[in-house]
């Protein structure tokens, strides 16, 4: 896919002699010692990545890894340093000040953390800014506003002053301002760290709802890995100025790069980001038109109590326990007449924590199946708790990239 | 030993050559600031005083509770009742055109500053500077660029008043929130934009606070502005203070809180003024504007309808004017009888102090232009200036006066040695001028004093003749600053000190004088003209001083003027 965005080799460094700072950074020197030398501070190392149209590009890291100052290099709130920022194949570090603007004006919006509402203008007037500043008539302008604030909900409010508005209520402000430029791409900076826990949620809720309508490009900045999990598409994550690993949220659980990712995962509520296919096992079946003493065997054979009962399209048709199968000997049945037809079954994207409401309402193992119900893998009760208890033996890590 | 580093002569030669250099400049800003200003004055004093005092009280009440209004309404009707309304509207219109040339240059500079770093740190100490030098400072090159009146008050006043609104106007933009300029840069403002539709509105507050601080700082300059002849409230209390009249000095002291207290409370609340949600504010100041503004285009275009009576050359020449000195001193009150002696009744006499005086006439006297002034003997300037006075034949100015000695009371009985000093203290004009032209030529007094003591020790030797020497008990003197007093009391400072007495020298106006050897503060002073420039004092303080009698003959007051203007009498200036 053609990208939208694309940084190449960005860097920022604060302070007085940002050459000398360059070349201690090539040199392999640390942010600290380069703090020490030079008096420089590394705000950005080399950044690279792309983001492509539509997707929720998340930037996560902690405070002090950059990524404030890397959003802001894409719209250069902040000059970067060096390297080259390509925003619909234009690299907007060498633009002059009008193809900039324009560039603001046109492509780019921005919703900022503490809101940055104007206190002396009203929501209306707040949200038509980004257009008042295009000259854009009068009439049309405040169409659009009063659309935009539609969109999040704020009908009714046009006239009321943002302090008279709660934290939630003011950031959809903040969001129908920077949509009502109609851009195509939007920098959120940790623009739901403000809110309380709550209200949060519900705002990202509602982001991911208006996401699947407005497709826009959207780059998101957290400190928040349960806010970068839930919301990212792909998330980029930084620590001291340089990205350390860039993927999807599983491939970030699952395959950290290094320790530091690790640690930075270590607290993550696993239930909630991995999914039954992680855990899946490879399931032992029999085909429907066998016997009972082949069902038999082959769960003497692997040490079984139970074993799937699949057609010849791999279709799950049931499960067979030795018991079952001892009696089935005894009456003479065959395999699909002893079976139990009732079982639980789970899809591969289930993710694990609703995977263990499955394993408690059924004795028998639980097993994974596909949207055509064939079997992909059986759930192991063993498996999910260590996996959850971050044992990475237990996950299906090769399947998964 | 470093030599001493010649600061002042290169100040001087600094200013020296900007006086002439901007000669043109200067002059037609004073113009342009002082048509202005007439103007305002004009307007404001158009209407009955009432009608004023009504504006002002409606002003007050609408912006700052109606207890603000009544203050306002019993607070003006008060000063108008004290006759000083025409000093009032003088001081307004000081202020008001101080103020306004303080936005005018505070607020652009302010957010030059507040957009650019380096404008910023250059500006900053400039403004520390500005605040700290003491006002009076800026009123000497004031005189020699603008001359003496109510201009380089105006300017003064600016100089003075300027930096809060500059400092107000830098912290108000740059504490606007970083996130709002940021917001503002990337939904891509221009500078100009985010300037008036974020900074600027949100720095309202804070600048309207430094424009309400130069307001303030404004009325206080009126005073000092006036010891180069601003008028208004302010030349009142100087007056007041240079003729020690309590009760006239606390009328226009009063007069002059009334006014800070209005204009303060006025300009806190203007931008949300009490009652802004009953009426809205752009009628009120729309209609006020233009109660101030249709009459001033009026007046100012409304062709000049004041006429010269005569086509007299010297007149016109000098606008009319004859330039004075404080506005204390006998010497003005002897002009202004000249003034109705000769018929002058279309002259003005501009108040201002000795320096300026002298510095006005050091201004017209280098560019040959023409010039009166009211000058005295002995003075300095005779001997550096060709000058003349001008013939008196109605003898206004009274025959030549004399300068005396005069000390406290008991002074003879608790130090009779020094009292015998003073006592026999006389000497002639040439030899106070001898003084005067080495203090004017860069010599400290003390030292152009020691100096003329050591070259006429007969002369001393009179003064101390069976003397006993002092055995370091206190003696002090006070004396005006003017060139002459200035001469004589450090050279019988400089005697006594070498008799071996303490001696303290006390520099003050006039009326401080008097009223210090009168109560005993001061024990003497070798510095009272009589009969003409300081009888008033000496008719309120008689019986509380010792007139030792003259220690100068052969004094002269009058009108002078350069020996290049083709006049010779004061008859001359007469319309005919």
């Amino acid at each position: 896919m053609k990208s939208k965005v694309t940084v190449k080799n960005v860097t920022k460094i604060f302070g007085k002699s940002p050459k000398n700072a360059i070349k201690l950074l090539q040199k392999g020197y640390s942010k600290s010692e380069i703090l020490k030398y030079t008096g420089a501070t590394i705000g950005v190392n080399n950044a690279s990545f792309e983001i492509y149209p539509g997707e929720i590009f998340v930037v996560m890291g902690l405070s002090g890894s950059g990524k404030s100052t890397l959003i802001r290099m894409l719209n250069r709130l902040i000059e970067p340093t060096g390297g080259q920022i390509f925003i619909d194949d234009e690299d907007i570090v060498k633009m002059n000040t009008q193809q900039l603007r324009d560039v603001r004006r046109k492509k780019i919006s921005m919703v900022f953390q503490n809101f940055a509402l104007f206190p002396h203008k009203t929501v209306l007037e707040n949200a038509e800014y980004g257009l008042e500043i295009q000259n854009i008539r009068p009439e049309e302008r405040k169409k659009r506003a009063q659309q935009s604030l539609e969109i999040v909900g704020l009908e009714g409010y046009e006239n009321q002053y943002p302090s008279q508005l709660s934290g939630g209520m003011q950031q959809r402000v903040g969001l129908a301002r920077a949509l009502a430029s109609d851009t195509d791409i939007l920098l959120m900076d940790e623009a739901f760290s403000a809110l309380d826990p709550l209200i949060r949620k519900d705002m990202q809720d509602e982001l991911l709802e208006l996401q699947e309508t407005m497709k826009k490009t959207i780059i998101f900045i957290t400190h928040d890995l349960d806010e970068a999990l839930r919301i990212g598409d792909r998330i980029a994550l930084m620590k001291d100025g340089s990205i350390i690993q860039i993927g999807s949220p599983e491939e970030i659980m699952i395959n950290p790069a290094n320790e530091y990712v690790e640690r930075f995962i270590e607290d993550v509520d696993l239930s909630k980001v991995l999914m039954a296919s992680h855990v899946q096992k490879r399931a032992e079946r029999i085909m429907s038109d066998r016997g009972p003493r082949a069902a038999l065997q082959i769960m003497r054979d692997q040490g079984y109590s139970s074993i799937f009962v699949v057609d010849r399209k791999q279709k799950l048709l049931g499960v067979i326990t030795a018991d079952d199968a001892s009696n089935a000997i005894k009456e003479n049945k065959t395999v699909e007449e002893a079976m139990q037809k009732e079982i639980v079954t789970v899809s591969e994207d289930t993710l694990l924590i609703h995977v263990i409401d499955a394993l408690a309402t059924s004795v028998l193992p639980v097993a994974v199946v596909d949207a055509e119900k064939r079997l992909k893998g059986v759930i192991i009760r063993g498996a999910v708790i260590g996996a959850l208890a971050g044992n990475k033996e237990n996950l299906n890590a090769k399947e998964v990239n | 030993m470093l030599p001493e580093i010649p600061l002042a002569d290169w100040v001087d030669s600094f200013v020296h050559w900007i006086t002439i250099h901007f000669q043109t400049f200067f002059s037609s800003l004073t113009q342009i600031i002082e048509t202005l200003l007439d103007n305002l004055v004009k307007v404001l004093g158009m209407a009955p005083s009432l009608v004023l005092i009504l504006l002002i009280t409606i002003l007050a009440w609408y912006t700052s509770r109606w207890t603000m209004g009544l203050f306002s309404l019993l607070g003006l009707l008060l000063v108008d009742n004290l006759g000083l309304w025409d000093a009032t509207i003088n001081t307004l219109a000081l202020v008001l055109a101080s103020v306004a040339l303080t936005v005018i240059i505070g607020i652009p500079l302010g957010i030059w500053a507040s957009q650019n770093d380096k404008v910023k740190q250059i500006i900053t100490p400039i403004l520390d500077f500005m605040q700290t030098m003491p006002a009076f400072v800026y009123l000497i090159p004031a005189i020699l660029f603008f001359g003496i009146g109510v201009v380089p008050g105006i300017l003064a006043s600016v100089i003075f008043a300027v930096p809060p609104t500059i400092r107000l106007t830098i912290l108000g933009i740059r504490e606007v929130p970083t996130e709002l300029i940021e917001a503002s840069n990337a939904f891509g403002s221009t500078t100009w934009q985010r300037l008036f539709k974020v900074q600027l509105p949100l720095a309202a507050p804070t600048i309207l606070a430094g424009i309400n601080q130069s307001i303030m700082l404004a009325l206080s300059m009126v005073v000092i502005a006036s010891l180069v002849g601003a008028p208004g409230l302010g030349a009142e209390v100087y007056r007041a203070v240079s003729q020690i009249k309590v009760g006239a000095g606390f009328e226009a002291g009063l007069s002059i809180v009334i006014i800070a207290i209005i204009l303060d409370r006025i300009s806190q609340n203007l931008r949300k003024p009490v009652y802004g949600k009953t009426i809205s504010k752009k009628y009120v100041y729309g209609l006020f504007a233009a109660l101030l503004v249709i009459p001033y285009l009026v007046t100012s275009f409304g062709g000049n309808t004041t006429e010269k009576i005569s086509p007299n050359n010297v007149g016109e020449q000098v606008q009319y004017e004859i330039t004075g000195i404080d506005p204390g001193a006998g010497l003005m009150t002897a002009t202004a009888k000249a003034m109705k002696d000769y018929n002058l009744k279309d002259w003005k006499l501009k108040e201002g102090s000795s320096a300026a005086m002298t510095a006005e006439l050091q201004k017209a006297y280098e560019q040959k232009q023409p010039i009166i002034v009211t000058g005295w003997t002995p003075h300095w300037m005779f001997a550096k200036y060709k000058l003349k006075y001008l013939k008196d034949p109605k003898e206004s100015f009274g025959k030549s006066e004399s300068i005396h000695t005069i000390v406290r009371k008991g002074f003879k009985e608790d130090n009779p040695n020094a009292y015998k000093i003073l006592d026999s203290f006389y000497w002639n004009p040439t030899d106070m001028e001898e003084v005067m032209v080495d203090i004017q030529n860069g010599a400290k007094p003390e030292e152009a004093a020691k100096k003329w003591v050591v070259h006429h020790p007969d002369i001393v030797k009179k003064w101390t003749q069976g003397v006993q020497k002092g055995n370091g008990q206190k003696v002090s003197l006070v004396y005006v600053a003017w060139e002459s007093e200035i001469a004589s009391t450090n050279v019988i400072g400089s005697v006594l000190k070498n008799q071996g007495y303490n001696v303290t020298l006390k520099q003050v106006e006039a009326g401080p004088m008097f009223a210090g050897v009168a109560n005993g503060s001061a024990d003497a002073m070798v510095a009272a003209w009589f009969p003409t420039t300081h009888k008033d004092y000496l008719n309120t303080y008689k019986n509380q001083l010792v007139d030792l009698g003259p220690n100068l003959k052969g004094t002269k007051l009058g009108l002078v003027v350069p020996e290049y203007m083709p006049i010779n009498s004061i008859s001359d200036l007469e319309n005919k």
